[in-house]
């Protein structure tokens, strides 16, 4: 071969290569699936939340977790095996759940990516991919789901954009800059949509935000209203607040709200008063860790129920709570059922006009901060000892994370029991201190590496669940894991079957919902923290849950195994891993 | 093999990493163009540089040189900001946060000594795992920790991990003194930033 041709043999190689990559893309592109129709979301269909679909981030409206599906029982759980799997090629923790539209699914991943598959399959239709600014970070990267209306899907990005997307083909339809990033500002949250207003919060608690709840035209992508959890001076609540307190007071709203149709209010609970020292900030610090509800038209607050006032436990309030009609003690309820971040089980009474009255509360794990809790108002005494302060350090049980973080629980209507995630045996220690307020920065009031977190002594077990029957108000099954923290959304349906992962030993776990009895249980590829969800498509019933072990229970983990001898390395990757039953 | 050495690849496969590589090298070299292009524009967003001092981020000395002899000794560190010759402070760019520790000189590794100002480092205040702040100290390991998911460096050794999810070392900003006034002595060595997804 001479120079000549070795030079024309490389080009034709060029050419080939070329022409080689050309054919590649465009095979690729022809390959890519191409979601040929697409079942438009209506109020009526998320009002119904019927079985085959999962629609929103806890199934249904009232925040259940719970599906009328039976094909899947316990008679055959044991046959469940998974029928296809898909890498997000995100690692860190992935908290959303699959939702499900007609057979199709979308997926959102740490820091901001939602991809659309098939739900049959597996196979991707396409992928969205936020682009974050260049120097972003965010403390906590994660995303809690996308929410569906019309032909569109929508997504709470980190640097608080709410974004709309084409569901069929994830171009972007709007974008809208709810918040600023730069000042630490930013969204987990998944959106919830209510006649055709998309309903957001902004996260921020632990650098000095004023949170929010607003609402956005789900066509134009136009603000339509916006209520802030702190009250401004001279509205109603501003007196809990000293002088200027309530500009950086916290309340951040990161988890999604829930909508009860009954007396047309959405609900969202809001996080932990800012900074975390009750004492820098005098009084009890209204909407702070507390429940609000809102006329979702206008955005009006029409209610509120503040768990511990003056909070200075960082005990976020965040999730909103179950809505259901329930007996308690004989008597008739419409009402909310919350599982208290502070260690309590509320009973709830959701009254007409959208105001919100105290049943009942009950310790579900060891709490030794509340004296005693009024009967009538549901305002705790607090033991004054362990109350942390600006250069006092106290000690209290549950820790930071609480009896239950942000994991969902669950109500079964039929059987009148909720499950709950929790996590018992361990307390924290805080000590105050001044901080400079710097727009963007950590501002707590104390630095992470002075956090105290220690277990109780002698602890058998950490992270539990625990099923309650409301009725009664008695717990009657509960599930030990000696080994692990809990931190799993429990996912419960007709065929009483109980749902869960949320241990670092990567196992998704399906229990007898009636006697806490393991029946099946399944190795993922990670950790997996992300709410489970299940559907039907031709007359098959599936259950779709996302590994990917990272963020809190990540940190948690790192401290356990300090304390505890408990490996570290929990793996990380993002994988939907779905199941049905074998023939 | 080292883990550096690449092997042998056939021809075809060669030529197709050489385009390969070649696509990328060309992506790259638009990219810091652009880059470099809209740093042009505005020196606050520029990255450290030689003769640059270096001024609090925050703080009562917020904006005030930062002085050797005023640090703590043995930590904790402090936030900064690179400053041009001109006194344009580069805050433009979050990237270009700095930390700053006063170490016991015999505590600094080797390797170290050449990036010190007798006994002050500097390193990129960006965590390489997720892009937050570097801006807490664990006092009992001596180690510089992101606020985010726990990373710990050890400045001592040139900021390297030593526990936390971080994957690489934080960048190190070598410094010089005049007088007593800090002064950057070159470009950061090492990746500054981090790596999403």
């Amino acid at each position: 071969m001479d120079l000549n041709q070795g030079a024309q043999t490389m080009r034709t190689s060029r050419i080939a290569i070329l022409a080689g990559l050309g054919l590649l893309l465009a095979t690729g592109a022809a390959v890519a699936r191409e979601m040929k129709s697409y079942t438009p979301v209506t109020q009526e269909r998320l009002l119904k939340a019927e079985p085959q679909d999962w629609l929103m981030t806890r199934g249904r409206y009232e925040g259940w977790s719970y599906s009328e599906l039976t094909q899947i029982n316990t008679s055959n759980v044991h046959k469940l095996r998974p029928v296809w799997s898909f890498s997000t090629g995100v690692n860190s923790g992935h908290e959303a759940p699959p939702l499900v539209n007609d057979g199709v699914m979308f997926v959102s991943t740490p820091n901001s990516q939602l991809i659309a598959l098939d739900a049959r399959t597996g196979d991707e239709f396409w992928r969205y991919r936020r682009e974050l600014p260049e120097g972003f970070s965010a403390l906590h990267n994660t995303n809690r789901g996308p929410a569906l209306w019309g032909d569109k899907v929508y997504l709470a990005t980190l640097d608080a954009y709410l974004v709309a997307l084409d569901a069929k083909t994830g171009k972007v339809v709007w974008e809208t800059q709810v918040g600023d990033w730069r000042i630490g500002q930013y969204m987990t949250i998944a959106p919830l949509v209510v006649n055709g207003k998309v309903m957001v919060g902004i996260s921020g608690g632990e650098f000095g935000v004023r949170g929010y709840v607003a609402a956005y035209d789900a066509e134009s992508g136009k603000e339509v209203w916006r209520t802030y959890t702190i009250p401004e001076p001279g509205q109603p609540g501003s007196e809990t607040w000293r002088g200027d307190d309530w500009k950086r007071g916290g309340a951040s709203v990161w988890m999604p709200g829930v909508y009860d149709p009954v007396t047309h209010v959405v609900l969202f609970g809001t996080g932990n008063a800012s900074p975390w020292f009750g004492d820098q900030r005098p009084g009890d610090n209204l909407y702070t860790s507390s429940t609000i509800a809102l006329d979702p038209d206008t955005g009006k607050l029409k209610g509120y129920f503040q768990y511990h006032w003056n909070d200075s436990w960082d005990w976020d309030e965040m999730n909103a709570p179950i809505v259901a009609d329930y007996q308690y003690k004989g008597r008739k309820i419409h009402g909310l059922i919350k599982t208290a971040r502070n260690g309590y089980l509320y009973w709830l009474e959701l009254n007409k006009d959208g105001s919100i009255s105290f049943v009942d509360a009950k310790p579900y794990v060891q709490q030794n901060v509340f004296k005693s809790i009024d009967p009538k108002t549901g305002r705790p005494e607090y033991y004054p000892d362990r109350v942390p302060g600006t250069g006092k350090r106290a000690e209290f049980c549950p820790s930071l994370w609480g009896g239950k973080d942000w994991p969902f629980d669950a109500w079964h209507p039929g059987l009148g029991r909720l499950y709950i995630p929790a996590n018992d045996n361990h307390c924290g220690s805080l000590e105050g201190k001044i901080q400079e307020y710097v727009p963007g920065q950590w501002w707590t009031g104390v630095d992470i590496p002075d956090i105290g977190f220690h277990v109780v002594k002698g602890a058998k077990s950490f992270g539990e669940i625990q099923a309650w029957d409301i009725a009664t108000g008695e717990k009657v099954w509960t599930e030990l894991y000696p080994h692990s923290m809990n931190w799993g959304s429990i996912l419960v349906t007709a065929g009483n079957l109980v749902f869960a992962g949320g241990t670092n030993d990567r196992a998704f776990r399906a229990y007898d919902a009636r006697t806490g009895e393991q029946l099946w249980s399944f190795k993922a590829n990670s950790g997996i923290i992300a709410p489970p969800s299940t559907y039907m498509i031709d007359g098959v019933q599936y259950v779709s849950v996302v590994a990917g072990w990272g963020v809190d229970p990540q940190f948690q983990q790192g401290l356990l195994s300090n304390l505890l001898g408990w490996d570290k390395s929990v793996p990380e990757g993002g994988v939907v891993w779905t199941f049905a039953l074998a023939d | 093999m080292s883990g550096h050495e690449i092997p042998p690849v056939s021809g075809r496969r060669q030529i197709v990493g050489l385009l390969i590589r070649g696509l990328a090298f060309w992506g790259w070299l638009v990219g810091s163009r652009r880059r470099s292009g809209m740093a042009a524009e505005d020196a606050a967003g520029q990255q450290p540089q030689a003769g640059d001092g270096l001024v609090y981020f925050a703080g009562p000395r917020k904006n005030a040189p930062v002085l050797r002899s005023e640090l703590p000794l043995g930590g904790p560190q402090h936030l900064v900001w690179p400053v041009a010759p001109d006194g344009t402070v580069r805050s433009a760019n979050r990237l270009n946060q700095l930390l700053v520790i006063r170490l016991d000189s015999a505590a600094i590794a080797e390797s170290m000594r050449p990036f010190a100002a007798e006994d002050v480092l500097c390193f990129s205040a960006i965590c390489t795992h997720e892009c937050c702040p570097v801006n807490m100290w664990k006092a009992e390991n001596r180690t510089l920790y992101c606020s985010c998911h726990g990373s710990e460096y050890d400045p001592a050794t040139g900021a390297t991990v030593v526990a936390g999810p971080a994957p690489r070392r934080l960048a190190v900003v070598p410094l010089q003194l005049d007088g007593d006034r800090l002064v950057v002595a070159g470009p950061p060595v090492g990746r500054v930033g981090c790596r999403k997804v």
